[in-house]
Parts: C-alpha cells; sequence; structure tokens
C-alpha cells in the first residue's frame, strides 16, 4: 500500500497555501501505515461534512460518507453503532463542528463512542468568503463583520476536557510530523478521540506568520491529569497573545459507548429468552 | 545540497530527508523534484519555495 494507492482521480480544488493539505497527506501517511501493520482498509470509514474541508474524502481512496452541515459526529456515531469493527475517521471544520453541529460534539464525547474527530479548525467560513466562526478572535473582520465582532471565541479543547473526551490533541497544518503521530495515536486511541488542527486559510485568514511565531510542543507525558490538561488547555483561549501548545493534552481509557450499548443489547436478549421460557412453562 | 523553505507556509525541504510519503526518496536535490511536486503542508509549487 503506497500514498498512491490511497489518491483518486479527483482534481484537488483547494487553494494553494492551504492547510488541508498537511491534513490530506498525514492521514494518508497514517492509514497507510496502518495497512502495513495489518489493518484492512476496508474496515476504515471517513465521514465529512460540508465546507472546503469535507473534499478530503473525495481525495482518499477507502469508503466514505459525505453529511450534511454539522452533522459528521450522527454519521459517524450510527457508522459506528452498525459495526464496532469499523475505524471511523470523522473530518468537520470549525464552523461545521463548533457551530452547526456543536451539541453532537458534545454528546460524543459524553458517551465515550470510539471515533476520531479532526476538526479543520481554520478560524473562518472560507467557502462561503470568510465569514466568523465560533473560534475566530475577537474584532474579527470579515464578509458578515466588517466593523469586526463582538464576541470571544470559544475554546474547543476546554469544552471537550470538560465533556468528557478521553483524547485531547491540538495540531498545526505548519507541522506534519507531528500531525502525524497525532493521527496515529488518536485513532489507535479506544474513545473519543478529538483533535483540534489549526488550519490556515491562506485566502481568508492567513494566520501562517503568527502561529509560526507563538507554537511550541508540549514535552511532559502526564496525560491522565484533568487539572493539568486543563492548566495547558487554558494557556491560550483562541484570542489572547499567548503561547499555543500542540500535542496531546489528555488521555484516559473508559468503557466505550459501544461496548456498554453492546452488553446492554445482550442482557435484553437475555430478557427476551427468559419471558419466552416462562410463557412456554405457564401456557 | 540545500534546503528549501515554503514562503507560504514555513515547510522546509531538506534534501537529505526527501519526500518519502510523496515518492521523494532521502538525497533528492530541490532542483532535482518533479515540477509536479507541491508542498506537502500547503500544496504550492516549486516556485514558492526559497533557498535557505
Amino acid at each position: 500500500m503506497t500514498m498512491k494507492d490511497l489518491s483518486t482521480y479527483a482534481k484537488n480544488t483547494w487553494c494553494p497555501g492551504c492547510g488541508n493539505f498537511a491534513i490530506l497527506n498525514s492521514i494518508k501517511t497514517v492509514l497507510a501505515m496502518l495497512n502495513e501493520e495489518g489493518f484492512p482498509l476496508e474496515r476504515i470509514v471517513l465521514v465529512s461534512g460540508i465546507g472546503c474541508h469535507a473534499k478530503i474524502v473525495d481525495y482518499i481512496n477507502v469508503n466514505s460518507f459525505y453529511a450534511i452541515h454539522g452533522r459528521v459526529v450522527p454519521v459517524a456515531t450510527g457508522v459506528k453503532l452498525a459495526n464496532p469493527d469499523l475505524k471511523v475517521i470523522g473530518f468537520a471544520g470549525d464552523g461545521d463542528a463548533y457551530g452547526e453541529g456543536l451539541e453532537h460534539l458534545i454528546f460524543a464525547a459524553k458517551r465515550n463512542i470510539d471515533i476520531t474527530m479532526i476538526i479543520h479548525n481554520n478560524r473562518v467560513y472560507g467557502l462561503t468568503t470568510g465569514q466568523y466562526t465560533p473560534t475566530s478572535p475577537l474584532g474579527f473582520r470579515g464578509r458578515s463583520t466588517p466593523k469586526g465582532t463582538i464576541e470571544l471565541p470559544l475554546n474547543p479543547l476546554e469544552l471537550m476536557l470538560a465533556s468528557g473526551a478521553t483524547f485531547i490533541a491540538r495540531g498545526y497544518s505548519h507541522g506534519i510530523e507531528l500531525l502525524k503521530r497525532i493521527f496515529k495515536e488518536a485513532i489507535t486511541h479506544k474513545g473519543f478521540s478529538f483533535i483540534d488542527v489549526l488550519q490556515v486559510c491562506v485566502t481568508f485568514f492567513n494566520m501562517y506568520e503568527y502561529y509560526n511565531k507563538k507554537v511550541y510542543e508540549l514535552e511532559d507525558d502526564d496525560f491522565q491529569n484533568y487539572d493539568g490538561a486543563l492548566r495547558k488547555i487554558r494557556e491560550w483561549d483562541y484570542n489572547s497573545d499567548a503561547p499555543i501548545a500542540l500535542g496531546t493534552f489528555y488521555k484516559k481509557e473508559i468503557p466505550t459507548f459501544e461496548e456498554r450499548f453492546l452488553e446492554y443489547e445482550t442482557r435484553e436478549a437475555d430478557r427476551n429468552l427468559k419471558i419466552k421460557e416462562i410463557l412456554e412453562r405457564a401456557i | 545540497m540545500s534546503k528549501y523553505r515554503c514562503i507560504v507556509c514555513g515547510y522546509i525541504y531538506d534534501p537529505q530527508i526527501g519526500d518519502p510519503d510523496n515518492g521523494i526518496n532521502p538525497g533528492t536535490a530541490f532542483e532535482d523534484l518533479p515540477d509536479s511536486w507541491v508542498c506537502p503542508e500547503c500544496g504550492v509549487g516549486k516556485d514558492m519555495f526559497e533557498n535557505l
């Protein structure tokens, strides 16, 4: 399996300079790696939403599902529950995941469903030519806010930690080696994995120069420390002029939603069998 | 063989490493990269790289 085998005939229409290329190249490398390690690619399912990011599924030669705006998580959840043997990887934009589909993201984290969500966070609606999203900084000037936004952004990592996500990481599109490591770790993690990727939209919100000055890689590996993760996550709130940590912030293993769901299904089947036995004895 | 930097995103092409994920073997000089090669991190062409 090579990167070429994972490519498709679809012409890439992202703008030159777009951070989506880094996510595409990283995930293809990781899928090839998983395949080499013995995981069949036919057991991978990709799900995307609506926005520039969504074209990623057109460019990767594995099974995929184009969901509607904000609904990557429910589709990915359904696929996983229908066949828990699949590895399900969802791609969503920041508008998609933190705007239209925020409640789905929170409940997926709360349930600890074993899927991976990769958020292409360019902090702008790029496909619709530059409106502000839930992670745009205060004062962001775009098509819908020519005088600047008057609201603070949310910190998606803090929200995911509070919601119960069991794997939380942040990557940056200029940092492909780290992205590969995070994606591999997230996909092999058992439970809900969340990765916020600072993916630069070169056309409507070019943050390369700023991020290149601010990012650094986390060094400690105290992944199960909730308070420590919260402290690291709060260092940058997506608005202030602070250092921006990249890497894994939090990781914990607890039973997944589908494990509990299947246990419940088994219990229900036993219950029905017992009722049938009682009825047969009585009649 | 010198390194080259993408002036859009900052990616550095190191000929010692190449770009194996995209079929470029270690030891390939920047000048020898095919014209179809693009920055693996942001997709711009070779003309957007500067010699370091």
